[in-house]
């Protein structure tokens, strides 16, 4: 199958990227803007703030009350969320297309005028909401803490990838006013952010939209880099025994592997699939099915800028000691080492990559996304049409070339946890 | 920075382009299996939904978890493939084939692209008519279940979700998991698991359900040539199970030690999907507790900060549903957010909404209609409803006019005949050290532990 998405793309003079994909089968569009700052981009101390920024990118700016942004949006049915990532934050309203005009114009507020909408209240609110999430989604949850700890061993401590993105609790506590007013004004600029509408519009009524609500807004040019490069490679294995409070022993184990679109990155990424999509993968079955070990078992790529992990997990049953998990783990990992992978897998999983990329296509929500992706991560939107290729052109030597170099021991994070 | 234009202006929205839920067709095959169909032609994608009008509900007593059981087991290999073999045979494929089985149905579903459509109806059909249900898969299947079970002391979140459906239903099948409990799960036999097949899995209590890339003469086609030797076994009677409110507000406190946050779950009996009253209900629900712009989330989020989100649904089923509101807050103002819940409920009930409320209310269920039916998945789950609750078909096609046509007056009625905030259940799960004192100052409480399933 071939992918070929239609886009135009272009930039505003302020240095905004746009992009427009029309799909009228449904009457809604997607406005989606990426900002290419994440949680790289702090600093220690100030861990979790590119997060609590987004939440405040929710409370209203100059034109826009408090709570007016989500009650705008809800209000005609409009699906309305951001996220924040460690190299990007996103934002997205997929709504009636009659309404792209309102979308555009919150859009264009928040990124020109936030600022004098900020009050130490909203602040105090957010931080009081974030925490609740922190403890939501890490403190309060069996296992919460793995991939924090897991940063925290696999990164050295000013490495920007060394601290979870949701920041820890004191850091958190210590945000400021002038923290969001100096974070807004540094990475908050249209050279900074990729806006791409998705679905059902005009193509003349939305360039006239976008330049009228985007085209005045001026900020920065150059965002300062993220400067830091990762050596620790090949350093020495790290284990580390957690205990928490659950009732199954768990593996979490990391292997430095090349960023985010480098070749041997998407020949990790294959390998996840080919150990762990769907039952007839290698680790379901050797570990869950046939060995009866593992409750689960998976593995997984972070698709992280300048360096990335491989994560492999496996969940031991009742009764079984997380040892014997780690052979039988080990010895799965051994097997794709000394080349015991073969042809049938290989189609196999490119069969499931392209399935999966046509099923996602059902979404415009998920195209905008993607575009918008493919834009920042590797500056061309059209890198996605491009992407099914490099998964259907990779060869089992690949998979082995790259297991053969990082799938070492020396290149490893071992984290355990354990019943109390 | 200069604006030529007045950036205060709200832009209002253009004139909105038609949409409406699709028409779709029924037919009956000779055996009595219903097949709906609706063309979704985007992309070249098929979405099958194989409804079996039998759920969890019907488990028998003793037995519970069955339904989910077997569902679980149509996917672990037929008479002439094993478990690894059709699996593989499938993910060959890029084919996505999944059963399941809640309170109202059992469902077999599967998404394939169009060119892998013979091989992959091939196999759902091996799967649904020649389950193998070995013995060997039974175990192990039940083996990982037990497992399943045991985690649910890991997480404060399931422990009170638990804990409050046993508070509604007692001892009845609604109060034990859709999956059953460990005492009941490790009694799962292969004779179970074939008499609640053969009794359920039959065309008469069946619908096929087809969205996506084929035409009508297609659909009838494959619907006949891959269902029509399906046969009946004998005819069963359904009957719902009759529930009744509790008498008077209780409230459960479950001691996790060194919980990070207290997870609360708050509700009563809700409403049957059938009731007339629905669109009422649900809107009076979007306004209490249904979207961010809700007045709990308000309160309880964008003013107080003591959560990350909370929430109230009416979870219809055919049978009585819950009324349920759902939270987790930080232990110190456990009480208090406890205590706002509940202003909140009463104040549903104390006046009429505004009408900001209601207009916003009604305009995000009726504008979220396109992005509720854009992909065929999405179509086919619409269906299903449809099929499952046995509403009208034109249910979609007119449920915008429904919604608009909700007064305030009957939000106000539904909230004082559907709410109950003096027979309310309410369960809250944490470390109890601090907040026992206080809750019992305000509550009638019941302290207890949870208990691992071993």
């Amino acid at each position: 199958m071939n992918l070929n998405l239609k886009y135009k793309e272009y930039h505003l003079a302020n240095g905004m990227r746009v992009i427009l994909h029309e799909d009228k089968s449904t009457p809604i569009v997607s406005v989606n803007m990426w900002y290419h700052v994440g949680s790289w981009n702090e600093r220690p101390g100030k861990t979790g703030f590119a997060h609590l920024f987004e939440h405040m990118m929710f409370q209203g700016s100059q034109n826009v009350g408090s709570d007016m942004h989500f009650r705008l949006l809800q209000s005609i049915g409009g699906s309305v969320n951001g996220s924040t990532s460690f190299n990007r934050t996103n934002y997205y309203e997929t709504v009636p297309s009659h309404y792209l005009e309102l979308a555009l114009w919150l859009e264009a507020d928040r990124m020109g005028f936030l600022i004098p909408a900020m009050t130490q209240a909203k602040l105090d609110n957010q931080i009081d909401v974030v925490k609740n999430e922190r403890r939501q989604t890490v403190d309060n949850q069996p296992y919460g803490t793995w991939l924090e700890k897991m940063l925290e061993a696999a990164y050295p401590a000013d490495f920007p990838y060394h601290w979870p993105i949701i920041g820890y609790m004191e850091d958190i506590d210590n945000a400021s006013l002038d923290d969001v007013s100096t974070f807004f004004k540094t990475y908050y600029s249209p050279a900074n952010a990729s806006l791409c509408i998705a679905g059902d519009f005009d193509e003349q009524q939305a360039r006239e939209y976008v330049e009228k609500y985007f085209g005045t807004i001026e900020g920065v040019k150059t965002i300062p880099p993220v400067k830091s490069t990762f050596k620790g490679r090949f350093s020495g294995e790290v284990r580390e025994d957690v205990k928490d409070n659950i009732q199954l022993p768990r593996i979490h184990m990391a292997y430095h592997i090349p960023a985010f679109g480098e070749e041997e990155w998407y020949a990790a990424d294959f390998l996840s699939d080919l150990l762990s999509t769907g039952k007839s993968s290698r680790l379901y079955h050797a570990l869950v099915y046939e060995q009866q070990l593992a409750q689960d078992a998976y593995a997984f790529t972070f698709g992280t800028e300048g360096t990335a992990l491989m994560v492999f997990v496996a969940t031991a049953q009742k009764g079984v000691a997380i040892e014997k998990l780690e052979d039988a783990l080990q010895k799965e990992i051994d097997k794709i080492i000394t080349g015991n992978v073969n042809t049938s897998e290989m189609t196999r999983i490119k069969n499931q990559i392209e399935a999966q990329k046509l099923r996602e296509l059902q979404s415009i929500t998920h195209i905008a996304d993607s575009l918008n992706g493919a834009a920042v991560h590797f500056n061309d939107p059209g890198y996605i049409n491009r992407e099914l290729e490099i998964y259907n052109a990779i060869i089992k030597n690949d998979v082995l070339k790259m297991a053969q170099k990082y799938l070492k021991k020396s290149n490893r994070i071992v984290l355990n946890y354990l019943p109390k | 920075m200069k604006n030529t234009f007045d950036r205060s202006k709200i832009p209002s929205g253009q004139k909105p382009r038609a949409f409406n839920f699709p028409e779709f067709d029924r037919f009956k095959l000779k055996n009595g299996l219903e097949i709906v169909f609706a063309p979704h032609r985007k992309l070249p994608i098929l979405a099958f939904q194989l409804v079996i009008k039998s759920g969890a509900s019907y488990d028998p007593q003793g037995k519970e978890g069955i339904a989910s059981f077997v569902c679980e087991l149509l996917t672990e290999g037929t008479k002439s493939r094993s478990s690894y073999d059709f699996s593989h045979a499938l993910e060959d494929l890029g084919t996505q084939f999944s059963a399941h089985a809640d309170w109202n149905g059992s469902f077999i579903e599967m998404i394939t692209v169009k060119k892998q459509l013979k091989p992959s109806m091939d196999l759902f059909c091996e799967a649904l008519f020649y389950p193998a249900f070995k013995n060997e898969e039974i175990d192990r299947v039940r083996k990982r279940l037990l497992n399943q079970r045991i985690r649910v002391a890991d997480n404060a979140g399931s422990i009170a979700h638990e804990t409050f459906s046993r508070a509604l239903y007692d001892d009845s099948r609604y109060g034990l998991p859709v999956i059953g409990v460990s005492s009941g799960i490790k009694t799962f036999s292969d004779k179970d698991v074939f008499s609640f097949y053969k009794k359920v899995y039959q065309p008469q209590n069946a619908t096929l359900i087809i969205v996506g890339d084929l035409s009508m003469a297609e659909a009838k086609k494959l619907a006949e040539d891959n269902f029509s030797a399906w046969e009946n076994s004998q005819p069963y009677k359904i009957t719902e199970p009759i529930f009744s409110q509790k008498e008077q507000q209780r409230l459960f406190l479950i001691h996790k030690e060194n919980a990070q946050q207290a997870e609360i779950r708050i509700g009563h009996l809700g409403i049957e999907r059938k009731n007339p009253d629905f669109f009422a209900v649900a809107i009076l629900n979007q306004i209490l507790g249904g979207y961010f712009l809700s007045r709990i989330n308000l309160n309880l989020r964008e003013d107080k900060g003591y959560t990350y989100g909370v929430s109230s649904r009416f979870v219809a089923r055919k049978a009585l549903g819950l009324f349920m509101i759902n939270t987790a807050v930080d232990t110190p103002n456990a009480i208090e957010s406890v205590k706002e819940i509940i202003k909140e409920i009463k104040s549903m009930q104390q006046e009429m909404v505004t009408d900001q409320e209601l207009e916003q209310a009604k305009g995000y269920l009726t504008g979220i209609f396109p992005l509720a039916f854009e992909s065929g998945s999405q179509i086919a789950a619409g269906l299903s409803n449809i099929v499952v609750f046995d509403l009208e078909d034109d249910y979609y096609r007119k449920y915008r006019e429904q919604i608009a046509m909700v007064t305030k007056e009957q939000v106000w009625n539904a909230a004082k005949k559907y709410l109950h905030p003096d027979k309310l259940s309410i369960v809250v799960c944490t470390d109890k050290t601090d907040v026992e004192a206080g809750f019992k100052k305000e509550f009638d409480v019941r302290v207890s532990e949870y208990e691992a399933e071993g």
